[in-house]
């Protein structure tokens, strides 16, 4: 199975979602030997490759086979230092992982991947020490923690319901993050990933159906994946009570983002994108929706910021 | 003499999750192991909130929230007993939002 030349979500939506689908079809469910191909991939993503790790991770767990590269002096070298930078070889137990090489003076710096089951505070404070020492400061650094260990709790409690039907059996509870930095803009990216059933299908457990459509009506959306996110923004926003379970997230992250300078969020579920932009003086608003022709299989969530030096 | 609960002290610098099933730090774990132990001694309580990572909703709610809605404390009691110190007002302020927000269990 060759990998797309480009694993950005951004730039090839249909290409990483379809790659990552075909891993988890022949891969996860036949439970086939499968080779990927790294050779063509000249360019990655944050959040590309943060599912593509996901959905490797859980094929050799499932499957307990121990992973191994070949061909690697034939991959990008750039490519193959990055995944390394990224943790990828070592978060997949590789048997036989590439020698370490120098980092080059490249603009772009990944912070390790993570994953668990459970919310662990720990690997939160982890994620922002190994931010710090890539980019020298946390901006908001309690928000982000807050995003961060929400993320974690709606991942165990809400992501893998035990009574939804599920394609591909999932393993229950678990998530995966990762950060990136570009030295050049300064940018900050930090994403999160679960391979529940997804915002969209969590929602109405947490909703009645009357509650739901008045909600969809009041914000003037049809109701598809990408409503349902942003109905799930909205809840988060609006409640506090007991009645908010499941809305901290939508909460916590929105505010993370309106916190950091220039933050920008970005939820993709099922065949829904939002995206959150506080700073935006577009026509379009600082909230939009798209929809996609494939399902992510899971949630992501990416939260970008861009970090200014501190003054003296 | 008031009792003092710092929690990053007391009880994690790194709390995070609802129940104790989503994590070792969770709210429920805080509210019922270090919480409300310290409330059913009758006096006043000050929670110091500030030297920890952070604190999700969900930790948040659970921890007070809970208080109330678990028909641990009513809402007076909490008022005239439970102080929350932090440098960050809004995180006071959301902490007494899950106590007011919070529904009293029904008396039979």
């Amino acid at each position: 199975m060759p990998l797309p030349e480009n694993l950005s979500i951004e730039e090839n939506f249909d290409g990483v979602v379809g790659f990552v689908e075909e891993l988890r079809r022949v891969g996860v469910e036949e439970r086939r030997k499968v080779y990927c191909d790294f050779r063509a991939l000249k360019r990655i993503g944050t959040a590309g490759a943060l599912i593509l790790v996901a959905e490797l991770d859980r094929w050799r767990r499932m499957a307990n086979i121990p992973l191994s590269v070949i061909d690697v002096a034939s991959w990008n070298p750039q490519v193959r230092r990055l995944l390394d930078e990224m943790g990828v070889f070592e978060i997949l137990d590789i048997r036989n992982p590439p020698k370490s090489e120098q980092p080059l003076d490249d603009e772009f710096r990944f912070v390790k991947f993570r994953t668990g089951n459970r919310a662990f505070g720990n690997m939160a404070r982890e994620l922002q020490v190994a931010i710090e020492d890539v980019t020298g400061n946390v901006p908001s650094r309690q928000t982000l923690y807050r995003g961060l260990s929400e993320a974690m709790t709606n991942a165990v409690q809400h992501a893998y319901p035990d009574d939804a039907e599920y394609r591909t059996r999932p393993l229950k509870g678990q998530w995966w993050m990762m950060g990136s930095y570009d030295e050049t803009s300064k940018r900050l990216t930090v994403a999160f990933y679960d391979q529940g059933v997804g915002i969209p299908k969590t929602l109405p457990r947490t909703q009645t159906a009357e509650r739901l459509r008045g909600l969809l009506d009041r914000l003037r959306l049809v109701d598809d994946d990408a409503a349902r996110i942003r109905c799930a923004m909205e809840i988060g926003r609006t409640q506090t009570g007991a009645e908010h379970r499941g809305g901290g997230l939508a909460r916590d992250i929105r505010r993370h983002t309106e916190m950091v300078p220039a933050g920008r969020l970005r939820v993709l579920s099922g065949k829904g994108e939002y995206i959150y932009d506080p700073y935006a003086e577009n026509e379009n608003g600082q909230e939009r929706l798209f929809t996609h022709n494939k399902e992510l299989g899971g949630t992501l969530i990416q939260w970008e910021a861009t970090l200014v030096e501190e003054a003296e | 003499m008031p009792t003092n609960i710092d929690v990053a002290e007391d009880f994690s610098p790194v709390p995070a999750g609802r129940y104790i099933t989503d994590g070792p730090c969770s709210g429920e774990a805080f509210r019922d192991k270090t919480l409300k132990p310290a409330l059913d001694d009758g006096g006043e309580v000050i929670v110091e909130m500030d030297g920890g990572e952070g604190y999700g909703s969900s930790f948040l709610e659970e921890t007070f929230g809970g208080l109330v809605r678990l028909g641990y404390f009513t809402k007076g009691d909490l008022r005239d007993r439970l102080e929350i110190h932090s440098d960050d007002e809004s995180l006071i302020a959301e902490v007494w939002d899950y106590i007011e927000g919070a529904s009293e269990p029904a008396l039979n």
